[in-house]
């Protein structure tokens, strides 16, 4: 008995202690839940309707448990591994130049003049600071000029407005001379070292195209959203990139990296037909053969969206960009699957059908209702099968994922917030994804930074309407229980939870942000 | 290099530090409050 108390304290000090108990059994329970999950899909006598569902349930729980392995392995793979890179000791003399350039299009001046300030603060002998003014309108023209002159840095203006981000800044390397080139969002603030460190990496192998950074949000106080925000970011950061980096499989995050000019104009510059022009380039880069880095050191910090509405933007455009990247991706695989290695196409695969969760979890929802509503399908496993498959696979691979949490400080709550803003996404996910398959395209648009606008009620339809389905089901369900107390008790028990999650989103429309004006 | 253009440079110097530590400030306490430390270490930091 005193074992069985102490048991989850003594599993989660093991992994504590990176005996790394805790991610292979979890591997194992998602192994086995699978076999077992496609053994009794194929066992099941299904019509149609019955077919129909299953197959969709099958491909949300497929996604879900492919993307939950490879978090996995990516836990495993960071533990104790040394980091894949050097740094190359730099005399005074020398250090290269570099061209830091700040991509700008209609940004507030207050956020402006920060980045400028501590741009010019960074500590490195040989660099130069240009503006990338893609403003249209005269008033930030005029604003950015001012600026300009005020902290003697360098102004860049088309000539004609095209590609957006990738386009301004493949006109800029036309004419670069600067052997690198370090990119920032005009919201992100270097440390004085930055420079430093990432150019002293580059210059150790001169086979590395781009050095990545994290974006470290510090508005944390302005909202929940920002918070939510930054702890996906950790996530995504802390853990997943890691992983990458392994495999040679980084990608460029499109703000907080240095890249080698001539590296990024062999490969045609930044590629202008994608929104997200840093994943998609990553990819050109590392079919050429070069090398990527991440340097997982927080040296740069930057903004999150503060409003949902301004979340959901820059998640529409993230997941519009990936998917796209997607289909590239697939086609470049059928020509030449030799031309990345097969753990940079599983990273890459991860990474542009990430977004692909949106589509994933509304398929989830659906089933549960769907049951109760319509008894479609209407094969469900025994108990003991569900409870000794399902529930492990389920309850390890959260364990892992807080314990990874809990390891780098973050609180429950905060993991929390984090994990409800991102199901709640599902709906701009969908959307996003849908026009981006079929070729729609879309015009860059830098996320508000600071915005307190709401999204009116009428377009959360989508989530007001899953609200109402599953209250329709969890009826049908109080109805039918007492003819299938399992089967129906648990389909009840998913509609609630799924409920609890989506009702979140009239309160994160609702909250105030404590965005302040930036004093300078 | 002008007694003149040095005490500038000093000056700009100056001032370019007084606008850069506030926003680092800033960044450093939220770097903190991540840091999982006690409340009490957190507003040590920051002062």
């Amino acid at each position: 008995m005193c074992f069985l108390r102490s048991a989850p304290k003594t599993i989660y000090l093991l992994f504590m202690k990176k005996l790394l108990i805790l991610p292979i059994v979890a591997i194992v329970s998602i192994i086995i839940y699978y076999f077992i999950r496609i053994f009794f899909f194929f066992e099941a006598d299904y019509n149609f309707w019955d077919s129909l569902f299953a197959v969709l349930l099958l491909i949300g729980e497929t996604y879900m448990i492919i993307h939950a392995f490879g978090f996995m392995i990516n836990v495993l793979k960071i533990n104790g591994k040394k980091v894949p890179y050097r740094m190359k000791k730099l005399e005074d003399g020398e250090y290269p130049e570099v061209a830091v350039i700040v991509a700008a299009k209609h940004e507030p001046e207050e956020v402006l003049e920060r980045t400028f300030i501590t741009l010019k603060s960074m500590d490195y002998p040989n660099f130069k600071i240009y503006l990338l003014d893609g403003s249209t309108k005269s008033k930030f023209i005029d604003q950015n000029k001012n600026l300009v002159k005020k902290y003697g840095i360098h102004y860049f203006h088309p000539n004609e407005y095209h590609g957006a981000k990738a386009g301004i800044i493949n006109d800029f390397i036309q004419n670069a001379y600067e052997k690198y080139l370090a990119v920032f969002d005009a919201d992100q603030n270097p440390l004085p070292d930055f420079l430093k460190k990432v150019v002293s990496i580059a210059e150790y192998n001169k086979n590395i195209a781009f050095v990545q950074t994290p974006q470290f949000y510090s508005n944390i106080q302005s909202s929940p959203i920002a918070k939510g925000s930054t702890l996906q970011q950790a996530v995504f950061y802390e853990s997943i990139c890691e992983g990458k980096n392994t495999n040679n499989a980084m990608f460029c995050c499109g703000t907080n990296v240095l890249f080698r000019t001539d590296a990024l104009r062999e490969v045609g510059g930044f590629d202008e037909t994608s929104i997200t022009e840093d994943f998609a380039t990553s990819v050109k880069l590392h079919t050429k053969g070069y090398k990527s880095v991440y340097y997982n050191h927080a040296r740069v910090f930057g903004l999150a969206p503060e409003s949902l509405a301004a979340y959901f933007k820059q998640q529409y455009r993230w997941s519009a960009g990936t998917v796209g990247v997607f289909k590239k991706l697939i086609y470049a695989l059928i020509k030449n699957p030799r031309s990345l290695s097969l753990g940079q196409w599983w990273e890459y695969f991860l990474s542009s059908t990430y977004y692909l969760v949106g589509i994933a979890f509304f398929l989830l929802m659906i089933s549960p209702i769907a049951y109760l509503i319509f008894n479609v399908p209407s094969y469900f496993v025994s108990p003991e099968v569900y409870i000794f498959t399902f529930v492990p696979y389920f309850v390890l691979t959260l364990l892992v994922f807080y314990g990874i949490m809990k390891k780098r400080k973050y609180k429950i709550n905060e993991v929390y917030n984090g994990i409800i803003l991102a199901s709640v996404s599902f709906p701009i996910l969908m959307q996003s994804v849908f026009l981006s398959l079929i070729g729609k395209k879309f015009t860059f648009d830098i996320t508000p930074k600071g915005g307190t606008s709401k999204i009116p009620f009428i377009k959360l339809w989508p989530w007001t309407t899953m609200l109402i389905l599953n209250s329709i089901a969890i009826y049908f369900g109080i109805t039918k229980i007492s003819n299938n107390q399992y089967a129906v008790g648990v389909n009840m028990f998913w509609c609630i939870y799924h409920m609890f999650i989506i009702s979140h989103v009239y309160y994160l429309n609702s909250l105030k942000t404590n965005y302040k004006r930036y004093s300078i | 290099m002008k007694k003149k253009e040095l005490l500038k440079k000093l000056d700009d110097a100056v001032l370019h530090e007084e606008e850069a530590v506030p926003i680092y400030t800033e960044h450093i306490a939220t770097t903190a409050y991540w840091a999982g430390l006690p409340k009490d270490k957190i507003e040590e930091i920051k002062n």
